[in-house]
């Protein structure tokens, strides 16, 4: 006799729940590998009793000196830039809005290659260069919206978009002269931000970071119910009591702050922003609760594993890790483009 | 003594960008009946209800919900008592029907709250009503055109408010489908003694299954009343500039537009307009020619055609020779 399955139905909140739990439990063990990989071989085993304090001399060097704080940062800057950029689509519903494409990574980078260019020390500027970014961020965000919207009608995504790669190249190209009028090292130092480096790798700045990305997720998190509806469209979230307009820029504000940290102690990952939120997507659905976090996971495991190519293949080794990412993603957005 | 209006407006502006749509706009909207605006196209008939709905802003006057003035109430308060449909909404098309109607929830939940087991329950219950239980765990793009539009009246319905505004809700149904959907007010109204107030371009089906007409007219009030009373042959040609016969129906004795022609087109003879449209069309169709004649004449004069003109020409004499 054939057994009857009651197969209880899942909803689609609760799997989102199941496949965030799959991805947190990938980005582990992808950290994990990541802390194997460098010159210096440590090996799994000794790695995870390194991590409950049973390491020699040699693997807590190579284990909490350079390879636990390069991976952290990896790890938040994808957060940041995945959750930002779920963020910026559902607020303008499209899936090509990002930090990238809308140019507002572009304006914190401005402000940070000023800050460097002008004098400022990346040492002592821990606080101030998130700040800075965030600055940066908002004012492109303002003038993007400024020059996208006309007055009194009402904002249009797409134009938005396009005025937000305009926008963002003039930013990147102001970045670049900047890169050409400074002492070596800086230039140095500046060319290699901007194609996304993991650079803030002191752990003075990633707690700086992750407190900043810990006050600006749980503010855009809280919002995630209203994210969902705004997404739907503008006007159903108006008839059904969101006050669009308060909300917009909240969640604006939110998603530059999210962006703007990581843009400062990662640098300028373009595509980071756009393919995180576009793989959750496809894995958990559009809703917010779920897929922030989901997109967050996925965009960390995607700097993760760009960030052990380069540690681990010698012919890629020094090479900054925005660049391997970029190589990545290209691939699949062709792919996704010659699909639909 | 319990008002018996729902929604009253008092000199209501409306405008976009300094361009007024409407200059003041009273009314008095009976409740637990259903009102239908009609009008011609641009007369402000999507545009009042949109701002009744506060899905624009209006510039000066006041609407009162159930005896409340609406700037005095929170957004949520608002969409607690009142919903509105906008014409073809739209929304993620992975969302499941159940995911979206339970957006209809919003309005009482608070911070991140979860449904609760209350709404989770009157979600059900607007899938139901609304024939859509069936395909509660289907995604929304999977749907057809009628399955849709239930599925944003479901999501309307879970709101549970007293007042549902829509915006053309027949847009793109074929004809058993604009039934349906009518059908399916009408039930609720009767049901849930809601009121509904809607914008429908179809003036026959407006007629049958609306207790009251609203008709506009440039953004004024032209009619408003019973169809009986607003369905005349004279609201159609001051409204719509068209020139109707209006017969009652028997199948439910409403007022019904059977036939109609443009105003104007029925009289026979050439009218002073017809003859300047003729004159018109004349002089313009001279002016093409007399343009491909000057044009050729040009051709003729320019070097570079005449050259071109002569190697053919040569051309040709060889073709001719063999």
């Amino acid at each position: 006799m054939r057994k009857e399955k009651t197969r209880k139905k899942v909803s689609p909140i609760q799997k989102g729940i199941y496949i965030n739990i799959g991805l947190f439990v990938l980005l582990i063990v992808v950290f994990i590998i990541g802390c194997n990989v460098g010159d210096y071989k440590v090996g799994i085993w000794q790695t995870i009793k390194t991590f409950f304090g049973k390491g020699d001399k040699y693997s807590n060097l190579a284990i909490f000196t350079f390879r636990l704080p390069r991976l952290c940062l990896a790890i938040l800057v994808g957060l940041g830039m995945g959750m930002s950029g779920v963020v910026m689509q559902d607020l303008l519903h499209n899936d090509l809005a990002s930090p990238g494409t809308l140019g507002v990574s572009a304006g914190s980078g401005l402000f940070v290659t000023l800050y460097v260019a002008l004098g400022g020390d990346t040492g002592t500027g821990a606080i101030l260069m998130p700040v800075l970014a965030l600055a940066g961020g908002l004012l492109s965000a303002g003038i993007i919206f400024l020059l996208g919207s006309k007055k009194g009608q009402r904002v249009q995504p797409t134009r938005l978009i396009m005025t937000g790669v305009a926008v963002g190249s003039a930013y990147g190209a102001i970045s670049s002269i900047m890169t050409y009028i400074v002492d070596e090292n800086k230039m140095e130092f500046l060319q290699r931000w901007q194609q996304g480096e993991l650079w803030g790798t002191q752990w003075r700045y990633i707690i700086v970071f992750a407190v900043w990305l810990a006050i600006f997720a749980t503010f855009t998190y809280r919002n995630s119910r209203t994210l969902n509806v705004i997404n739907t469209s503008y006007d159903i979230a108006r008839g059904l009591g969101v006050n669009v307009g308060k909300q917009f820029v909240y969640m604006a504000i939110c998603a530059v702050a999210l962006s703007s940290s990581a843009v400062a102690f990662g640098g300028n990952f373009f595509f980071l922003g756009l393919i995180g939120p576009h793989i959750a997507r496809r894995l958990v659905g559009t809703d917010a609760r779920v897929l922030m976090p989901a997109s967050g996971i996925i965009a960390g495991i995607i700097v993760l594993l760009a960030d052990i190519l380069v540690q681990g293949l010698s012919f890629i080794s020094g090479i900054p890790t925005g660049i391997v990412i970029t190589i990545l993603s290209v691939p699949y957005f062709l792919y996704l483009l010659l699909r639909s | 003594m319990e008002n018996e209006n729902s929604i009253v407006t008092k000199e209501l502006k409306i405008g976009y960008d300094g361009h007024i749509i409407v200059p003041s706009f009273d009314i008095e909207l009976k409740k637990g009946k259903i009102t239908s605006i009609i009008g011609a196209n641009g007369c402000g008939k999507s545009t009042v209800l949109k701002a009744i709905g506060r899905i624009i802003k209006s510039e000066s006057g006041t609407v009162i919900i159930n005896d409340t003035d609406m700037s005095n109430m929170k957004n949520k308060e608002i969409a607690q008592q009142m919903a509105i449909l906008p014409q073809t909404p739209t929304a993620p098309g992975t969302l499941t029907c159940r995911e979206l109607v339970g957006y209809g929830r919003f309005p009482y939940q608070s911070g991140f709250g979860k449904l609760s087991k209350k709404d989770k329950l009157i979600v059900e219950w607007a899938l139901e009503v609304t024939n859509m239980s069936e395909f509660s765990d289907r995604e929304i793009a999977s749907l057809s055109g009628g399955q849709r539009q239930r599925v944003w009246i479901a999501m309307a319905l879970a709101q549970q408010t007293g007042i549902i505004l829509l915006d053309e809700p027949t847009t793109y149904l074929d004809l058993a489908h604009q039934l349906e959907v009518l059908e399916l007010l009408k039930k609720l109204n009767e049901g849930q003694k809601a009121t509904i107030i809607m914008v429908l371009h179809d003036l026959n089906l407006a007629s049958r299954y609306s207790d009251y007409l609203l008709a506009m007219k440039s953004g004024h009030i032209a009619g408003y009343g019973e169809p009986k009373d607003v369905m005349t042959k004279e609201m159609l040609a001051d409204c719509f500039g068209i020139d109707g016969d209006i017969v009652d129906d028997g199948r439910n004795g409403k007022p019904v537009c059977l036939s109609y022609d443009l105003v104007g087109s029925s009289d026979n003879g050439e009218t002073n307009s017809n003859a300047a449209y003729a004159a018109r069309m004349d002089k313009l169709q001279s002016a093409i020619a007399e343009s491909e004649k000057e044009k050729e004449e040009a051709r003729q004069k320019n070097f570079f055609y005449k050259t071109v003109d002569k190697v053919k020409s040569c051309f040709k004499k060889k073709d001719g020779d063999k």
